[in-house]
């Protein structure tokens, strides 16, 4: 950019990727926010590849279900990729995800196990977050 | 024409009062505000909020369009040689960040700000969040590098060996109802968040107390974050109480060396007492979890032994900080020192800096984050390092350094080669 109005020209969307793969043939769900996605048997990776406004708040779920224990031990869903602009969240900020699930295993971790919810908030404009949680200090305004 | 190599978001939430009551837009700027009293831009003559709405609205102007300007230069210059500038940090502070510049500056806390200047000629309807606030120049210490607008003890020394004809005219903050005025303004603030104060030296400077005092008896201290800067001379109970008061300070200690070399730059500091205020200050910090810092000034005379600095922070998991490399006076820049000695510097601090285990490669421009001292500590060796390595030769200047410091010591009565005996035959080459 030359100048600042140049930033009128700019697509500023972020661009949200999530990549999954399936351990077994899980049923996946994916949230966006209001826009869901589902898979009723994961049998390879999938990509998710999304433009969302800059200032959005964000909330991603990823939910397993129908798991049967006794039958399929080794079904899960691995989080391969949760990047936005290219920044990857994962592992990095996984712990600030909450991970709601029937057995009650809250450790962070990007590989979902149980059947149950994994949810990460972003709960102001992703760069805001972003500053906070990478430890930039006070924001002024 | 870059705005992300130019732009820097200060003028939207900071502004300065210079020992002169002059205004100025940034604390990075050169002060002259100290020597030149500009009555268009004055505490007597207009009041801060006029002078930050209107009177920045050209610097504002210049980087909108992603002009440099020459009030920024000492931080393009810090940004050539990889140390962190007070642009870097200013930007940080509205959530601007270098890597992610134009989606970090157009989702900035202050994007509505910025484009309310682009549409109005650079004007603000902001009022100041951070300042950056000079006291005058009462100080008990005479800092070898130092100069009478910042210390009024060296002032009487230059006046006496006829350096300067008359000591710099009382500070701003010497008549009370300035003073007063200044208060009312803050007061009346409704952004205010922070505010740094200089010396001299700020704990035996009265303003600071008269400060400090207005704002908790009008109950914002709570709210407010308060810097400093002390010489590690002298302690105030007093300033202690009302410092605990605040929401958080931030505490800087100046210290070149923890050798006596130190005794001499910092004239007429004993290096004893020195480390023993300095532990005070750091246990006082460390209870209260204020944000604490050593900050150096390096000089060609004390570069060399900069790592017993690193070392002492880096046990005590303190950020060390220099605001820029020096530039005045010309003969104490750290490129004054020849090849031959540069190199010893270099390779003390390559030892140094190999010496400790540090993997961080990413910038640290949020220098006061305690989780990240030591790298914060490596970050700034190596930036001197670099320095040491890639500065032009400046060793012309070698004469004028000898000059004045036997000018100096002809009234100190000490010698420069008692603490620097290695530079005999550098020093006497030079006419010493």
């Amino acid at each position: 950019m030359n100048n600042y109005s140049d930033l009128q020209d700019i697509d500023t969307r972020l661009n949200l990727v999530i990549e999954l793969a399936p351990v077994g043939s899980p049923t996946a769900t994916i949230i966006i926010n209001n826009q869901q996605y589902d898979y009723p048997q994961l049998t390879s990776p999938i990509i998710i590849d999304e433009y969302l406004p800059l200032m959005a708040l964000i909330n991603i779920d990823i939910i397993l279900s129908n798991k049967h224990y006794t039958l399929e031990y080794e079904t899960a869903v691995i989080i391969r990729r949760l990047s936005i602009d290219n920044i990857e969240l994962i592992p990095e900020y996984d712990y600030l995800a909450n991970y709601i699930n029937d057995h009650n295993n809250t450790n962070p971790t990007s590989y979902l196990g149980f059947n149950g919810k994994w949810r990460l908030t972003i709960d102001r404009p992703f760069y805001h977050w972003l500053h906070q949680h990478s430890g930039q200090g006070w924001l002024i305004g | 024409m870059s705005l992300e190599k130019n732009f820097c978001s200060s003028p939207w939430f900071h502004m300065r009062i210079t020992n002169s009551g002059t205004y100025e837009s940034c604390r990075w700027q050169s002060k002259d505000g100290n020597t030149r009293v500009n009555f268009n831009n004055n505490i007597q003559t207009i009041s801060p909020l006029t002078y930050f709405q209107n009177n920045m609205s050209e610097l504002r102007t210049t980087l909108l369009a992603g002009g440099a300007s020459s009030v920024c230069s000492d931080c393009y210059t810090m940004e050539k040689h990889d140390k962190i500038s007070g642009r870097q940090r200013q930007l940080l502070k509205v959530g601007i960040q270098e890597q992610y510049f134009e989606k970090s500056l157009a989702s900035s806390t202050l994007r509505s700000a910025f484009d309310y200047s682009n549409n109005n000629q650079g004007h603000t309807d902001r009022s100041v969040t951070d300042w950056q606030i000079d006291l005058g120049n009462y100080c008990n210490g005479a800092c070898v590098y130092c100069n009478p607008e910042n210390s009024s003890r060296l002032a009487t020394e230059f006046q006496k060996l006829g350096l300067i004809d008359q000591i710099p005219p009382p500070a701003w903050c010497d008549d009370p109802d300035l003073v007063d005025q200044f208060v009312k303004v803050l007061i009346s603030s409704p952004t205010l968040q922070y505010l740094h104060f200089l010396g001299g030296e700020t704990v035996i400077t009265p303003g600071f107390k008269t400060i400090l005092t207005a704002l908790v008896d009008a109950d914002l201290a709570k709210d407010i974050t308060i810097g400093f800067t002390t010489n590690l001379t002298v302690w105030s109970d007093d300033i202690v109480e009302l410092l605990k008061q605040f929401q958080q300070v931030n505490l800087g200690m100046s210290i070149e060396t923890l050798t006596r070399v130190n005794d001499y730059v910092r004239y007429p500091s004993e290096i004893n007492s020195v480390q023993r205020t300095l532990n005070r200050w750091v246990e006082l910090g460390n209870q209260q979890d204020w944000l604490i810092q050593l900050r150096i000034t390096p000089t060609c005379l004390t570069v060399h032994e900069l790592t017993t600095v690193y070392e002492y922070a880096w046990q005590n998991n303190i950020a060390v900080e220099s605001c820029n490399f020096i530039d005045n006076p010309k003969f104490f820049r750290i490129s004054v020192l020849p090849k031959k000695q540069r190199k010893i510097a270099q390779d003390t601090l390559t030892e140094w800096i190999q010496s400790r285990n540090s993997n961080n490669k990413d910038k640290i421009i949020n220098t006061r984050d305690p989780n990240i001292a030591q790298d914060q500590i490596i970050q700034d060796a190596t930036s001197y390092l670099n320095y040491l390595t890639s500065a032009d030769d400046e060793s012309n200047r070698l004469p004028d350094l000898i000059a004045y410091l036997k000018k100096l010591e002809s009234n100190r009565k000490n010698t420069i080669l008692d603490y620097l005996p290695q530079y005999e035959q550098l020093f006497r080459s030079a006419g010493y």
